[in-house]
């Protein structure tokens, strides 16, 4: 769990990456984005990003759609998904295919987040 | 002594510094000493013999380090110096009585040493102050500040002598060193210069040396008067290929150079030339034509100059290889003329270069002398005046000339232009332009151009178009179709013939390759001859089917030839005509057939056939073979037919004679049939009857087609016959009766004895006679003419007749005449017995009376009257017969005779007529029966049949009333009432079959009814539950919107907490831990609300999602959450979950669905408080889930109802009697069973069993 570790978190909804900051900024470095298209841009600007945490629904591009997208520049990233929805077909799908690294349900828990992304980091 | 100070030359610079201060010291210590030697001498002449000694020694020693110094061994002499100086002072201070005096002793030496070292002025100043210090320790000791010494006046005298020393020292130091300085400065100048001058000289040699030798550039230095070579580089060497410098060195110019020059000069003389040149203008370049040792001629720019050296005029040269130049210039300037000849040469054309002007008129730079030829005008008025040449240009072609000159001239591309051009005489001719514009170097736009006249291939073109286009008319209208292919097979080009052919468009075809079309097992047949037309140039000639557009086979013959690439010979185009042979074909094929058919025809045929040609039989069938008892027809064809025959024929003739003459018989006539006899295989003789049919025409191929019969069974019967002709003429020439033969023209053949004996007429008289002539009145005759005829129809006869003997008298015969019939079946004539019936005759009148009246009787009778015998011949009828019956008399015995007695009412007859016969009856019953006349008509009669006997034969009466018209109203009212019968009948049959089929519809009906009504109530329910399931799906997907919607929120207020608790811990206020339980009371509602929308989440997992395993108690307590708030306060859960694995492969939604519906009615049942008991077991891979809870239970009527869909014990509107319905089909679905027990008042069991899914 180090500070500088940095970690993308990708969601439409503003109070969600405002709480999921506040929440996760004290174990790692947390940058934020409001869509897919946004979180590519933040992907270009900063580097060593590690971990990057999307919400499933978002518009125009959905969180797999986005991580697909981001694991073709950036396939040393690990990716995850953090949705309002029970998991579904798709989600397991790309678990299966190790597009994530797994999946996390909204609301959501720091404790499994953090393990998982600490099983991530190994 | 004074050499001493000299300097020694030889030493070296390093060490001279060294020497000189060794020097200094050295001379001045043993000035010292020596001072010192005299004062103590003087002084103290009486004590200082040991001190003086020293000194010498000391001097001594000096003397020889000075010595040493001077050849040089500075280093040792110096390090004997430092020895000896210290060894002295040790000495001193041991013995010289005390420190001070030592340190008094010292001071002359350390002033030495400083002026030595720091110059003489230091060496002053340290006296000095050295003196003032000496002076002091002697005042101080005078004193008596310092204890005494007894040394003090010695030592006062000695400082004193010291300081005069010091000075005269110092004096002489300082002479010394300016002195020698002075000396040693200038040699060491003198030296520096010296060394310095050498080196330079050195250097600089070295390198002009080192620029001479190494430059690339050759240089020779050659002297003016001898003109030999005095020096040179290894450049120079290099290029004349000479190996040394020496070979080189006393060359002269004519040496390395050919006899002659450039110009034919000698080069002695050139050379000459030059040098003379040389010296006049200081210095020159040309060219030299060299010569190697070797012979190889080479060019060289020389570059000669003078120069003065040693007081001698010479001259050096360098040279630059210009052979390369040279030859490039030489052949430029071949090629240069080569074009220029060319060029103007050029008479199939004109070579020209145009300028475009900045205000696009043309100007010629060039133009090749053919200009003349082609436009009549010189280059020069060409050049002059480009218009001259642009206005022969054809007026329609001159437009578009230049349209193409300025669009390639724009873009730079290349131009083709063919344009008219009026020739000097006033023709027109045709000239191709070609050209590509570029940018000259001034920024013009030029172009070198070709003009080439193709008035020729123009023409040629012309007439090819022609000739194509004829072609192609030929093509076009061929009734063959005519194809062009590449060499793979793709058509090019097809006539439109294809289309009566073969059903194709031309367009369908071409692009196509010609395998398309052809049928699979003609594709190896054609590739084969399109390989060999492709690399042999032969025409072949190929046939194959080919599909028509119909989907048929098209028989084609297609003659094919390859064009071939006259360059390479390569394949341009296979050119094919194609026929239509199906026609042909079709006709071979029949032709084929019918051949094999006829093969068939010879082999099979039970008659031996054979094949002669030129006497020789050549093939014959499986009967021939059979017939000759060979194996196989190979043993015997190929040879004549007198081999297979024996020797001789039964007429006695030669078999091969004979056989030649019959078979020359055939081919005359055409046929020939004959008896022949054969050998068999096994020597037996067999006849046949031989019938050659000749089938050539042909001198030189005789063919004759052979028939042979065994006739042997046939010989065997004509000779039987014979032997029964002689027995029955025998017979006959002894019978009692009288026999007479007659052929068919009643000629007598023969007579018995019989007749001679009656007629008088003896056979020689009768035989050969006509005997109707000979033997009848004429009125007879035609009597016997009518009975013969019937003979040739092999009629038997039998008749009376008046023969008139040969002596007038009449006798009459009864005459049963018989026809004599052959083997054919031919009747030759007949045969008649006679009996003299003339008795007879003459009671026959008197009975002929009685009869007549009788006849008129019963012809007169209206019934029919008749009689007839077994056979149906009727005897005897009256005339009413022939009026009903159509018979007349002559039929009577015709058993052949069209009327007869319906075929039905035969047998009834029969019976009858046998009953008769068996004389059981005389008299039949009156009999009814049918009857067709001759005309067709159908009697009825009515009669009766009596049996009576006439001449001893049984003969039946009949008396036969026809009772038609009374049968017919009969009949009539028998098919009325017939008829009758069967429309009742059918009426019947009908009603009974329309009431069957009313009934069966009315069975059918009510099947329907009852199968529509359940189908009915099936689409209810189903409808039912299809809304049902609509709304589970659509609550499915909407649960799923609301459960993000809410995480959203929730994820709102748990992080947020997350974060306040978190803030909280990390700034600790004073009433913080008065938060916390708010704090937590926000967690356990968020953590809540999560649960319950994570159950919804699961029950409403959509059904077609696949099966999984799914977990039984998480199922199960998901449905709790979602009835907490029904559960709350009033139903006490009891849970006891077994332990072992459990998990169900299913589908989790309709799952949770499932047990939430048994849950929910369990809750239901429960009207205040009560209990629900879940508990799941595991038995042999099953899993018993039973519910049980403290309700109002189910009556034992409804308890069977209770999965019947829409059955509900609720209010109308609060339950859609659904549920269980729904519940019962999933747990099915899984494979499990469900059931209730249940007592009224007390509770109810739900028994839920699903197997447990064993793999993981």
């Amino acid at each position: 769990m180090a500070k500088d570790t940095k970690l993308l978190y990708v969601d439409d909804e503003p109070i969600n990456t405002m709480i999921f900051e506040a929440n996760f900024k004290r174990n790692y470095h947390v940058i934020t984005a409001k869509s897919g298209i946004e979180g590519m841009e933040k992907l270009h600007d900063n580097s060593n990003i590690l971990i990057v945490i999307s919400d499933m629904k978002m518009p125009e591009m959905n969180g797999l759609q986005f991580i697909t997208q981001a694991k073709k520049y950036y396939p040393d990233i690990q990716y995850f998904i953090l949705s309002g929805y029970e998991i579904t077909e798709e989600i397991l799908e790309a678990i299966d295919n190790k597009l994530i690294f797994t999946y996390f349900r909204k609301p959501f828990n720091m404790k499994e987040i953090e393990t998982a992304v600490e099983d991530a980091l190994k | 002594m004074f050499d001493l100070f000299k300097l020694p030359t030889l030493l070296k610079k390093e060490n001279l510094a060294k020497a000189q201060i060794l020097y200094k010291l050295l001379a001045g210590t043993m000035a010292i000493a020596t001072i010192l030697l005299l004062l103590l001498w003087i002084a103290l002449p009486q004590n200082s013999m040991r001190w003086i000694s020293s000194i010498f020694v000391f001097d001594l020693i000096c003397l020889g380090l000075l010595f040493l110094n001077r050849k040089g061994n500075t280093s040792i002499a110096s390090g004997l110096f430092i020895s000896l100086c210290i060894s002295t002072i040790v000495f001193l201070a041991l013995f010289g009585g005390g420190i001070r005096s030592a340190t008094i002793q010292i001071i002359p030496v350390v002033v030495l040493m400083a002026g030595l070292v720091q110059g003489w002025k230091a060496g002053l100043f340290t006296g000095l102050v050295t003196a003032v210090i000496g002076l002091g320790l002697v005042l101080l000791e005078l004193w008596g500040i310092l204890p005494a010494n007894s040394v003090v006046h010695n030592s006062f005298s000695l400082w004193l002598i010291s300081l005069s020393c010091i000075a005269l020292l110092t004096l002489l130091q300082f002479y010394a060193i300016e002195s020698l300085n002075s000396a040693f400065k200038k040699t060491q100048e003198e030296l520096f210069l010296r060394t310095k001058a050498e080196e330079e000289l050195r250097k600089n040699n070295v390198f002009r040396k080192m620029v001479f030798e190494s430059s690339r550039i050759p240089i020779v230095v050659m002297d003016t008067k001898t003109f030999q070579f005095i020096e040179c580089n290894q450049a120079a060497i290099d290029i004349y290929c000479f190996s040394t410098k020496l070979e080189t060195i006393g060359k002269s110019p004519a040496d390395i150079s050919p006899p002659l020059q450039y110009d034919g000069t000698t080069s002695e003389e050139k050379a000459k030339y030059y040098v003379e040149k040389v010296l006049s203008q200081g210095e020159i370049v040309f060219e030299w034509l060299h010569q190697r040792p070797n012979g190889e001629l080479w060019d060289a720019e020389v570059h000669l100059m003078r120069f003065d050296a040693d007081n001698r005029q010479l001259m050096q040269f360098t040279l630059l290889d210009i052979t390369e130049r040279k030859k490039a210039e030489k052949s430029l300037k071949e090629s240069e003329s080569r074009i220029k000849s060319i060029s103007n040469n050029f008479a199939a054309g004109m070579i020209y270069q145009v300028i475009i002007n900045p205000d696009g008129s043309r100007t010629y730079s060039y133009l090749s002398d053919s200009v003349k030829k082609l436009y009549g005008i010189s280059p020069e008025e060409a050049m002059a005046n480009s218009s001259l040449i642009y206005n022969r240009v054809h007026k329609e072609d001159i437009e578009f000339l230049l349209k193409a000159e300025n669009e390639a001239t724009k873009s730079f591309s290349t131009f083709k232009v063919e344009a008219r051009i009026i020739n000097p005489d006033g023709e027109i001719r045709w000239s191709s332009f070609v050209s590509t514009p570029k940018l000259t170097n001034e920024g013009s736009v030029c172009w070198d151009g070709i003009e080439f006249i193709i008035t020729d291939s123009k023409r040629i073109e012309e007439a090819l178009k022609e000739s194509e286009e004829r072609f192609r008319l030929l093509a076009e209208n061929s009734v063959d179709m005519i194809s062009r292919h590449t060499a793979e097979g793709i058509y090019l080009y097809v006539s439109p013939a294809c289309r009566g052919i073969l059903g194709y468009e031309p367009k369908e075809m071409i692009g196509h390759s010609a395998f398309e079309f052809v049928h699979p097992t003609d594709l190896a047949k054609l590739e084969e001859s399109r390989s060999m037309v492709v690399e042999v140039p032969v025409t072949d000639v190929v046939t194959f089917r080919v599909r028509h557009k119909n989907g048929n086979y098209i028989w084609f013959e297609s003659t094919s030839h390859s064009i071939k690439d006259k360059n390479n010979s390569e394949t341009i185009e296979i050119q094919v005509t194609s026929r239509n042979i199906t026609e042909r074909k079709l006709a071979e094929e029949a032709l084929r057939i019918s051949e094999e058919k006829f093969r068939g025809l010879f082999e099979k045929s039970g008659d031996a056939l054979l094949i002669i040609e030129n006497g020789k039989f050549i093939d014959c069938n499986h009967a021939a073979v059979e017939m000759l008892q060979y194996k196989s027809k190979e043993e015997f064809l190929y040879s004549h037919p007198s081999k297979l025959s024996p020797k001789m024929q039964p007429d006695g003739k030669d078999s091969l004679e004979k056989a030649d003459e019959m078979m020359e018989l055939a081919v005359r006539n055409g046929t020939h049939r004959f008896e022949w006899e054969h050998i068999k295989n096994n020597g037996e003789i067999i006849p046949v009857e031989v019938l050659l049919t000749s089938i050539s025409n042909d001198p030189t191929k005789i063919i004759i087609h052979t028939v042979w019969r065994d006739i042997t069974e046939r010989k065997y019967a004509e000779s039987a016959l014979k032997e029964s002709e002689e027995k029955y003429r025998y017979l006959m020439q002894n019978m009692n009766e009288v026999v007479m033969m007659v052929d068919n023209d009643d000629r007598v053949q023969f007579v018995n004895k019989k007749f001679t004996d009656k007629l008088g007429y003896t056979p020689d008289e009768i035989i050969g006679k006509i005997g109707y002539e000979k033997l009848l009145d004429p009125v007879d005759r035609e009597i016997i003419i009518e009975a013969n005829k019937k003979r040739i129809d092999k009629e038997i006869s039998q008749y009376e007749i008046c023969f008139i003997a040969k002596n007038g008298r009449k006798i009459d015969f009864l005459v049963s005449g018989a026809p004599i019939i052959d083997n054919e079946g031919k009747t030759l004539g007949s045969i008649g017995t006679m009996t003299d019936i003339t008795e007879r005759k003459l009671i026959e009148s008197a009975l002929k009376e009685s009869e007549e009246r009788y006849r008129k009787l019963v012809e007169a009778f209206p019934d029919i009257i008749m009689v007839y015998d077994k056979e149906r011949n009727v005897l005897f009828a009256n005339e009413t017969f022939e009026k009903i019956t159509g018979i007349s008399p002559k039929d009577y015995n015709n058993a052949n005779r069209n009327a007869s007695i319906h075929p039905n009412d035969m047998k009834v007859i029969d019976s009858a007529i046998q009953d008769l016969i068996d004389s059981k009856i005389s008299q039949t019953d009156l009999i009814e029966y049918r009857f067709t006349d001759v005309w067709g008509k159908l009697h009825w009669f009515s009669g009766r049949i009596a049996k009576l006997y006439m001449n001893g034969q049984i003969a039946f009466q009949a008396v036969i009333r026809d009772i038609t018209e009374k049968k017919k109203i009969d009949v009539e009212l028998e098919k009325y009432r017939n008829k009758l019968e069967i429309l009742v009948k059918e009426r019947t049959e009908e009603l009974a079959a329309a009431n069957e089929e009313l009934s069966s519809i009315n069975d059918e009906l009510y099947d329907q009814r009852e199968e529509l009504q359940t189908s009915l109530n099936k689409l209810y329910e189903t409808q039912k539950q299809l809304i049902h399931s609509e709304k589970m799906a659509s609550l499915g997907i909407l649960s799923a919107g609301i459960a993000h919607e809410i995480n959203n929120p929730l994820n709102f207020i748990h992080g947020g907490i997350l974060a306040i608790e978190n803030y909280f811990n990390e700034n600790p206020r004073e009433n913080a831990q008065l938060i916390n339980p708010y704090i937590n009371a926000i967690n356990v509602g968020v953590s809540r609300a999560s649960e319950i929308v994570n159950s919804l989440n699961h029950y409403s997992r959509r059904d077609d999602l696949p099966q999984v395993n799914c977990n039984i108690h998480a199922i199960i307590d998901n449905c709790l959450v979602m009835l907490r708030s029904q559960l709350k306060n009033k139903v006490e859960i009891n849970k006891q979950f077994t332990e072992k694995y459990c998990s169900i492969f299913g589908n989790e939604g309709k799952l949770h669905q499932a047990i939430l519906n048994i849950i929910s009615n369990a809750e239901q049942s429960i009207e205040n408080k009560g209990t629900i008991e879940i508990e799941t077991e595991v038995i042999k891979n099953q899993l018993t889930l039973s519910i049980t809870d403290t309700g109002c239970g189910i009556s034992k009527e409804n308890l069977q109802k209770i999965f019947d869909p829409f059955f509900t014990s609720k209010d109308p509107g609060k339950g859609t009697g659904l549920g269980l319905a729904i519940t019962y089909n999933i747990i099915h679905e899984h494979l499990g069973t469900i059931e209730f027990e249940s007592q009224q008042g007390k509770g109810t069991k739900a028994i839920i069993k699903l197997p447990i899914n064993k793999i993981e």
